[in-house]
């Protein structure tokens, strides 16, 4: 097994990505937001090709009409939760309505992330091979049921462990051809993790903030990994708390001194300094990945996540 | 062989490009892997009604087969990219396509110029439904409920609330809702109308008001109020653009809601202005029916301010104070016309006024 340094990088502009928003606003708006998913898509499309891990670039494979007819039926789902919890408000029956609504999203939840990751990562390919993600619908719906007990029931602390279990399960069940990822994070040491960050930015009067993002990010980064048979493929985050500083703060100032108008080149910046603060490196050969992850065309749960805003993020 | 043209292909098997060559026909692609087609070697056919392409920034990738995942890659500007839009889509349909064409400044206009449209159509559209599905009778409930909040800790006056009352009963205020006079205990010089019916005057403003004809213009102004619907206006402007910030910047992080708020706060100021003024003038329509010279609102505004240096509510009457000078102004103005018509004392409001002070 050879030993191997791979490369992740983004080259997307702020100027092109500006452009993209501007046209999808209009188009959006125009059509009273019918446009939507075609918008999306062409976002994840921008994203995606200007991605390149070892110089080949990702591929958004997913269409605006598959995310539309999945918009629909978000959208249709959505209003009847609202349009009965609104009903149910009206007609003094505050108490169940509200309960209703929590329960709704508590079991719609998990459900949209499954489909969400499923139709998200059968449309991402790099060179040719499909990503997927493998979890079981109804081991996630436990998984956060429990979850969501337990913080409940705990005020909170356990969330740190709900959180590590959700990413560890989702990670551990994503595939790139036959290579899988995995992740492994624990609950523990996430929590001291933010218990330290949390009290020290007090002491420290929000300085100290920088360097808990530095350590959330390498929490992430350096817990992950790929493998393939026997190969491995490390990640490790050489990023540095003043580095943190420096983007956030930069990115604020930017915000603020153009009312918004620079949200793209932030995008883009941040995306660059996510990437180029990364050094991966192991064995796996790459040029060997072999297609094994099936297409997958419902993009239902990616809606609802989107709707919900609940991101893509892990 | 005509024209063969090398690509960048992906199988959807293994990883990684092949170089192979490209046949375009009408019918769909044909492909070989390796530098130079060899016509014994196996071609791979791929009909155009199975294949789609996606522009991406720098190349064009042409997906060959959902199933497999195979595509291949072009350079955006090789003239083969060209060939292929034409091949999979000859009438290039696509509105974004002609927009890709301006640049970020003229879009940028655009989006403004949408966005400004939306803004002015909605703030215009809700009010005006809002204003035809909300009965009065329904105002006058929902004011009834306002009133009885906003009355939650104040001291009434019982005493001169009936004499204001019975003051308001003698003039012809609104045909539609029933006037209700609170007078409450405050030293400030206020008076405020609330949707539906009710209007809350200060013992401040009853001790600095100069004669009976300054109360009924007062009144005749905070009745306007009502009848016009101001106030259920300026909540309805509200609430459609709420909405709007909602739906808009929904993902784009509160400063820029902060900003719209802003504006919209400027904009209900000045929008309260010209109800101000609209409020004077039907309230001077009111003092001519009661034969009351309408130069009383005049004097009233005079009176006003020189007694009353802050102006602490939104609703208060002298609300838009940097414009009173104008109001002032535009009541000379509207009583020009009535310079020589007979106004008469009403004997009744004249007693009222002397218990009153």
């Amino acid at each position: 097994m050879e030993y191997n340094k791979y490369s992740l990088s983004f080259k997307g502009s702020g100027a092109s990505y500006f452009k993209i928003l501007l046209v999808n606003i209009i188009l959006v708006t125009i059509t009273l937001g019918l446009y939507y998913p075609w918008a999306r898509a062409r976002s994840l499309q921008y994203f995606y090709s200007n991605t390149l891990f070892n110089g080949q670039a990702f591929v958004f494979t997913g269409t605006g009409s598959e995310m539309f007819k999945g918009f629909i039926k978000a959208f249709i789902l959505l209003i009847g939760i609202y349009g009965l919890v609104t009903y149910l408000v009206l007609n003094e029956q505050e108490l169940v309505g509200l309960a209703l609504f929590y329960i709704f999203f508590l079991l719609l939840l998990p459900l949209a992330i499954h489909g969400s990751y499923r139709y998200r990562f059968a449309k991402t390919a790099w060179s040719g091979i499909r990503f997927g993600y493998t979890g079981d619908k109804w081991e996630l719906f436990a998984l956060f049921i429990k979850g969501t007990l337990l913080t409940l029931i705990t005020f909170g602390i356990y969330g740190a462990w709900f959180m590590m279990n959700l990413r560890r399960y989702l990670l551990c069940n994503v595939k790139i051809g036959d290579a899988r990822f995995s992740y492994k994070g624990v609950g523990g040491e996430y929590f001291w993790l933010n218990l330290k960050g949390y009290f020290l930015s007090i002491f420290t009067l929000g300085l100290y903030f920088f360097w808990w993002q530095k350590d959330l990010y390498a929490y992430f980064i350096n817990n992950l990994r790929l493998t393939r048979g026997e190969q491995t493929m490390l990640l490790r985050s050489t990023a540095t708390g003043g580095d943190f500083l420096a983007l956030i703060l930069v990115n604020l100032l930017l915000f603020v001194f153009t009312l918004g108008l620079a949200t793209p080149w932030i995008a883009v910046r941040t995306m660059r300094f996510l990437f180029s603060n990364m050094v991966l490196d192991g064995t796996i050969a790459f040029d060997e990945l072999q297609q094994t992850q099936p297409n997958y065309d419902d993009a239902t749960g990616e809606d609802i996540a989107d709707f919900l805003d609940f991101g893509f993020i892990i | 062989m005509e024209v063969l043209n090398s690509v960048q292909y992906f199988d959807g098997l293994q990883a990684g490009p092949q170089s192979a060559l490209l046949h375009i026909s009408e019918a769909g692609f044909s492909l070989q892997v390796g530098p130079i087609w060899n016509a014994g070697a196996p071609v791979l056919y791929f009909p155009k009604v199975e294949c789609s392409y996606q522009k991406a920034d720098h190349q064009l990738i042409v997906f060959l087969n959902k199933k497999t995942g195979a595509y291949f890659t072009v350079d955006t500007h090789d003239p083969t990219a060209v060939a292929i839009i034409q091949l999979l889509q000859p009438v290039e349909k696509s509105f974004a396509t002609s927009l890709f064409k301006l640049n970020a400044f003229s879009l940028l206009l655009i989006v403004l110029l949408l966005f400004s449209g939306v803004y002015w159509g909605i703030a215009t559209v809700v009010p005006w439904a809002g204003l035809k599905i909300i009965k009065p009778e329904t105002e006058t409930e929902l004011g009834e409920k306002m009133h009885e909040a906003m009355m939650g800790d104040a001291s009434v006056d019982r005493r001169k609330t009936a004499l204001v009352q019975s003051f308001a009963n003698s003039l012809e205020l609104s045909k539609v809702y029933p006037i209700k006079i609170t007078v409450v205990k405050n030293q400030e010089v206020n008076a405020y109308a609330i949707p539906g019916g009710n209007i809350v005057v200060y013992t401040g403003i009853l001790r600095t008001m100069q004669s009976p004809d300054e109360l009924a213009a007062l009144l005749g102004h905070e009745a306007a109020h009502i009848t016009e619907r101001h106030s259920l206006r300026s909540v309805l402007r509200s609430a459609a653009t709420g909405l709007m910030i909602s739906v808009i910047f929904n993902d784009v992080s509160g400063i820029l809601s902060i900003l719209v708020e802003n504006a919209e706060g400027l904009r209900s100021m000045q929008f309260s202005r010209s109800m101000e003024e609209n409020a004077d003038e039907v309230g001077m329509k009111v003092l001519v029916k009661n034969k009351i010279n309408p130069l009383a609102m005049k004097q009233l505004m005079q009176t006003l301010k020189e007694n009353a240096p802050e102006m602490p509510s939104v609703l208060s009457f002298m609300s838009t104070h940097p414009a009173t000078d104008d109001r002032i102004k535009h009541a000379e103005t509207f009583a020009i016309p009535y310079k020589n018509s007979s106004f008469a004392a009403n004997p009744l409001r004249d007693s009222i006024w002397r218990e009153l002070k």
